[in-house]
């Protein structure tokens, strides 16, 4: 069995009396994309920060290829590429001067710094962009070049922290080609979203953190596989906030329904028997008050494995 | 992003280039920035040459050099206090700072003249000084002068000092031989006595520094570079808080990058830019009004030991604050303080303030750039000084460095 790329073990962070990681442990093995998934504020951000060594664990420990991870730590860190969440360039050099600096800090230098930096603005699409200014790009053309850092020096493990957020969709589904590429060619990828399709798309293995706590971890299949016979039903229901909420609490009562999401069109029930559940929708509309203006039954997703394992949406209603 | 492009695979781990050449890879890149956006041109160029022409054009009209007419003035009126005032008188030349002896019965009327400006500092020798030094008890010389000119305050303030002094030794011998002849049963002499107090030799102590030929510039110009300085050493400190705010600080330390190395990578680059910034100064006021700031491996030694130390108290600063607003705060309040005790704006000669300032780096700097100036001390001659400042650097770059280190390590 091949060593792993990344451990971590039972990695607990508290920031005062908030625990912010709790007893979270993960391998990722070479070549694989490992998907944290959660939502704002579960603490992927805190966790991603201790496996590149720039926040102390409280508790527990990283190794990347054998090498303990700290913030003093500089020897394992060679081995490791960041893409942060925000962009972190310098907004008055171009692409090709960011790109020059952090390779030579990475140990590049010469011509392999100059083909490596040719690779990457092609892998990036910014070839022709290469000598403007960070501060002249777009939104979506900053965060491939911000890419581009991460994985000039070939990392062995590529850290991504929700690298699409705040894209547009054309920028979006280029930076996920690019992932998927990365993964294919031998590079390990954490990859952190709170967006689940992303993580169904890229993630070979997927790690489902919330309240900083990793409460499921597996394929894609293998979490679907774990709701059981559970089903994903979204009603759109219309009512005062009064009646609406009387409405959801009767769902939640119903025999066979698992969770019910609040949406502003209504609610995302997760339950065994749909048509069970959609006959006490219902029942429960006439008595409290409520109009159904529509009802769909979904194939269960990763959505579904996050309701029913935490009772509330991956996202906030929207 | 082109889809069909492939990245190259994996090739393995690279060594990291050692903390030196990280430091130096980021101190360059600190003051190509500074040079791309023109801060470099203002603060090491444009701001000190136009702190040289405020300096100059303020103190380079005639000669450029201290004048200033101080009175010794005798209320006692003794022939001791007499021969005290008409050594002093006789003891200047035409021209620089005159000292001349004027009738002036107390301390109202001195100060009278100060104000009208009759003289610049009165050195009033009161009424009852002689009998009160005949009679063991405390004798005090009075120096009127005007806030506004301190440093002539501080010419009749050492000039009563030294007439103060030589009035003390004659009265110690004169009661160490009294003493002497009463334990060995001579008989005392007091006619004697009397004739070698009232003939004292007096001598007149001028600091060196004072001497007609320094040039008012050469006191402020060095002064005002320091106090610049600070602030230079003020931006630099917050572009490691920029550099967090931004992301790329956090980017390099999660690459094989040490906080050593960026520690002295930005200190490499404030280093740079202080001694660009003294040295402009420095150039500019020799060649643009003539001043001569004495010997320039001693004036070199000072500039670099000061921006040392300076660098050292910026770190302290970098290590305290949060934000870059912080950070501009605790520079303006340090500046000041600095400023202050340094005697940057307040030049003292005795006193509290003259001991504080030989504990502040721009306090000794600008002590070795009079006492170079001057042109009576040599670069091996403030040598002690540069030691004091090098050492200030030390501690304070020492106690900045685990500050910030702390912060690092979050």
């Amino acid at each position: 069995m091949t060593a792993p790329v990344l451990q971590c073990s039972n990695l607990v962070r508290r920031f005062g009396d908030l625990i912010a990681v709790n007893d979270v442990s993960l391998v990722v093995q070479p070549g694989e994309t490992y998907g944290l998934l959660g939502p704002n504020g579960a603490g992927k951000t805190t966790t991603i920060s201790m496996i590149s060594g720039l926040l102390e664990a409280t508790s527990g420990s990283v190794e990347v290829l054998g090498e303990r991870i700290t913030p003093s730590a500089t020897q394992g860190k060679s081995a490791l590429g960041l893409v942060p969440q925000d962009i972190a360039l310098y907004p008055d050099l171009s692409a090709l001067e960011n790109l020059t600096f952090f390779g030579r800090l990475q140990g590049l230098s010469g011509d392999r710094l100059k083909d490596r930096i040719t690779a990457v603005l092609d892998v990036v699409g910014l070839a022709d962009r290469a000598k403007d200014r960070i501060d002249t790009y777009s939104g979506g053309m900053k965060r491939r070049a911000n890419i581009a850092v991460g994985m000039l020096h070939e990392p062995t493990l590529l850290i991504l922290d929700e690298p699409t957020v705040g894209v547009d969709p054309q920028s979006r589904n280029a930076i996920l080609e690019s992932v998927d590429a990365l993964g294919t060619l031998g590079m390990a990828v954490v990859y952190t979203t709170h967006y689940m399709q992303e993580a169904e798309r890229l993630c070979d293995q997927i790690g489902i953190i919330d309240e900083g706590r990793l409460i499921a971890e597996g394929t894609r299949e293998e979490l679907i596989a774990g709701l059981g016979d559970a089903t994903a039903v979204t009603v759109r229901a219309d009512g005062s906030p009064a009646a609406m909420e009387r409405w959801r609490a009767a769902l939640t009562g119903t025999s066979g329904v698992e969770a019910v999401q609040p949406e502003e069109y209504g609610a995302t029930v997760t339950c065994t028997h749909a048509s069970s559940t959609v006959a006490a929708a219902f029942a429960a509309a006439d008595r409290e008050d409520v109009v159904i203006g529509g009802v769909e039954v979904v194939s269960p997703d990763l959505e579904a494995v996050f309701l029913k394992l935490t009772g509330r949406a991956l996202r906030d209603p929207s | 992003m082109s889809a069909t492009q492939e990245a190259p695979a994996p090739v393995g781990v690279l060594a990291p280039p050692s903390v030196g050449r990280q430091a130096v890879l980021i101190g360059r890149l600190d003051l190509r920035r500074r040079l791309r956006d023109r801060s470099i041109v203002i603060q090491v160029f444009l701001a000190p040459i136009l702190l040289g022409l405020i300096v100059g054009g303020a103190f380079a009209g005639g000669s450029g050099n201290l004048e200033a007419t101080i009175w010794v003035a005798d209320a006692d009126g003794t022939d001791t206090t007499r021969a005290i005032s008409q050594t002093v008188a006789g003891s200047s030349e035409d021209g620089g700072v005159v000292f001349r002896a004027a009738d002036v019965a107390n301390e109202a009327e001195a100060q009278a003249r100060v104000d009208d400006g009759t003289a610049d500092a009165v050195v009033l020798i009161p009424a009852g000084f002689t009998a009160a030094v005949l009679d063991g008890r405390d004798a005090e010389l009075l120096v009127v002068g005007w806030a506004g000119s301190p440093i002539v305050t501080g010419v009749a303030q050492s000039l009563a000092d030294g007439i103060a002094a030589a009035v003390r030794s004659q009265q110690i011998s004169t009661g160490t031989a009294v003493g002497t002849a009463e334990q060995l049963s001579l008989p005392v002499d007091a006619a004697a006595l009397a004739r070698a107090l009232e003939q004292p030799e007096l001598i007149v102590v001028t600091d060196s520094r004072m001497e007609n030929s320094f040039n008012l510039i050469s006191f402020f110009a060095p002064g005002m570079a320091m106090l610049f300085l600070f602030f230079v050493m003020g931006t630099a400190a917050r572009s490691i808080l920029t550099e967090r705010r931004e992301g790329t600080l956090d980017r390099i330390l999660s690459g094989p990058t040490s906080p050593t190395g960026v520690l002295l990578g930005k200190t490499l680059s404030v280093i740079a830019l202080g001694v660009l910034s003294l040295l402009t100064v420095y150039l500019f006021t020799t060649f643009a009004f003539g001043v001569d700031w004495g010997d320039p491996i001693g004036v070199l030694l000072i500039i670099f030991a000061s921006v040392i130390a300076i660098a050292g108290i910026s770190l302290i600063i970098t290590g305290l604050a949060r934000t870059e607003e912080q950070a501009q705060s605790l520079t303006i309040i340090g500046t000041l303080m600095l400023a202050i005790l340094g005697g940057t704006f307040i030049y003292t000669a005795s006193g509290p303030m003259a001991t504080a300032r030989a504990f502040t780096p721009n306090g000794q700097a600008a002590m070795g750039f009079i006492d170079l100036a001057a042109g009576e001390a040599s670069w091996v001659a403030v040598l002690p000084r540069v030691a004091v400042i090098l050492a200030i650097g030390l501690v304070t770059g020492t106690i900045g460095l685990l500050a910030i280190r702390k912060g690092f390590a979050r």
